[in-house]
């Protein structure tokens, strides 16, 4: 259940405002999304628990309006597992930007470096699409992923599964019974002319 | 179901190869596509290119600009039969390219393939080509040429120690080449290389190598690759890509 503790838009003053209230809540009260389309790794998850307990919690996880896991399953449930009980949650309509300030760390402290790299590698190595839900998702018209994933992406994740796009004909772009006049090296843009054969 | 082809963007082209053919990789170069839609819905790509080497016309005696390859047939589910498809896209092409004068294409033994697209399409079998050394890294297996542009190396030591502990050299079978002339005079250049089609053969795994080249079962190839007093089909063909439709119904 959350709690209305507080309400603070400006970290720094402390000041009040109505669009934007804080609550706490139990990490246990927000429940994990169940149609999740990363399905994760284990090193990946390993290295958001060792984030967790060197640096402590850095970017906020996103819940709707019910307390379901939008973004942030892994590291709820890694939180959960290192000892964490409790969330700071902001209400909002996504109309601003939550900041999470961090008031013990400089971003120029070996910490701080370490975080931003955390940050980003966690999520990186975190990523594992899980084909069944993400063709799921992709097959629903109602679900616009169209600029997400270009058609060949979709295809390089769900093979025959990915949804087909609607293309339409289109005139060649070359012929294969003529040999360029000239061709451009990618690398260096020399451009060397041919004879015709 | 209303079929048609048309010609398709090379996006098309790379979407259908990911998601339809093993292969799962388009190749590099100047490329031909020939888009399949049936009732309106795109259901594949069949795609001509130049191939991957440049001397693709040397053995028939013809330049670059007088040959191409029939480099993926990469459709989805689909009614309408592939060797139609395939012949109509070869009519486009031919009307697209007319100075070509031969299609090459190769089938691959190590997926189990003989060619019987080809066969059901009226195509010459010429034999096979050179079986190549390719190089296994992580489980996949790659061209030399990859890797050494890759990796600025081919040394499989090199590659055990920094980039797979599973890195060697595997050799692969021949793979069949077909061909289709395009005109009479290369049909009557090349009809004393045409042999009778392979036959459709299961090849089992040899565990007995370190490469695990796939081998056929006992009894050894005579099945695969008859000789040319073996049943041929070449009598049913036709100068021109029409030829393909005469043929597939000859055998219908």
């Amino acid at each position: 259940m959350m709690r209305d503790t507080a309400r603070s838009t400006d970290p720094a003053d402390g000041g009040a405002s109505p669009e934007l209230g804080t609550v706490t809540a139990h990490l246990t009260d927000l429940r994990p999304d169940d149609r999740n389309a990363n399905a994760g790794t284990a090193r990946g998850r390993a290295m958001v628990e060792e984030s967790l307990r060197r640096y402590g919690a850095g970017r906020s996880i996103l819940v709707d309006k019910h307390g379901r896991i939008i973004a942030g399953n892994t590291t709820h449930e890694a939180a959960i597992d290192i000892g964490l009980t409790d969330a700071v949650v902001v209400k909002t309509d996504g109309t601003k930007l939550v900041v999470v300030q961090r008031t013990d760390l400089d971003i120029d402290s070996p910490a701080g470096r370490a975080l931003a790299v955390a940050d980003n590698r966690t999520s990186e190595v975190g990523l594992s699409w899980d084909p069944g839900v993400l063709a799921e998702l992709a097959a629903d018209e109602a679900i616009d992923l169209s600029a997400l994933f270009s058609p060949v992406e979709f295809a390089d994740l769900l093979g025959s599964d990915a949804p087909t796009p609607r293309f339409q004909p289109e005139q060649p772009e070359h012929r294969l019974d003529e040999l360029a006049d000239n061709t451009m090296c990618p690398a260096c843009g020399h451009t060397w002319h041919q004879e015709r054969q | 179901m209303s079929l048609r082809l048309d010609f398709c963007s090379r996006e098309a082209a790379a979407f259908a190869v990911r998601a339809f053919h093993y292969s799962h990789s388009l190749g590099a170069g100047r490329l031909v596509c020939v888009g399949a839609w049936e009732a309106g819905a795109f259901v594949g790509a069949v795609i001509f290119g130049r191939g991957a080497s440049s001397e693709i016309g040397s053995p028939f005696g013809l330049n670059q600009s007088e040959v191409c390859e029939l480099v993926r047939v990469a459709l989805g589910p689909h009614t309408a039969p592939t060797s139609r498809i395939v012949s109509v896209a070869v009519r486009l092409l031919r009307r697209l390219c007319p100075g070509l004068r031969l299609i090459v294409s190769y089938s691959d033994p190590e997926h189990g393939h003989v060619g019987t697209l080809y066969q059901a399409c009226g195509w010459l079998y010429i034999g096979r080509t050179n079986s190549e050394s390719l190089i296994r890294l992580n489980g996949r297996l790659l061209h030399p040429r990859t890797v050494a542009s890759r990796y600025r190396t081919r040394s499989i030591d090199w590659l055990r120690e920094h980039v797979a502990a599973d890195a060697g050299h595997v050799r692969t079978l021949p793979k069949h080449r077909y061909v289709l002339p395009l005109d009479a005079g290369m049909r009557q250049q090349l009809a004393p290389r045409v042999q009778a089609y392979p036959k459709a053969l299961v090849v089992e795994r040899d565990r007995s190598t370190e490469s695990g080249a796939r081998r056929p079962p006992a009894g050894g190839c005579s099945l695969l690759f008859p000789n040319r007093a073996g049943t041929t089909c070449e009598g049913t063909l036709r100068n021109d890509p029409v030829a393909p439709l005469v043929h597939e119904a000859a055998h219908a």
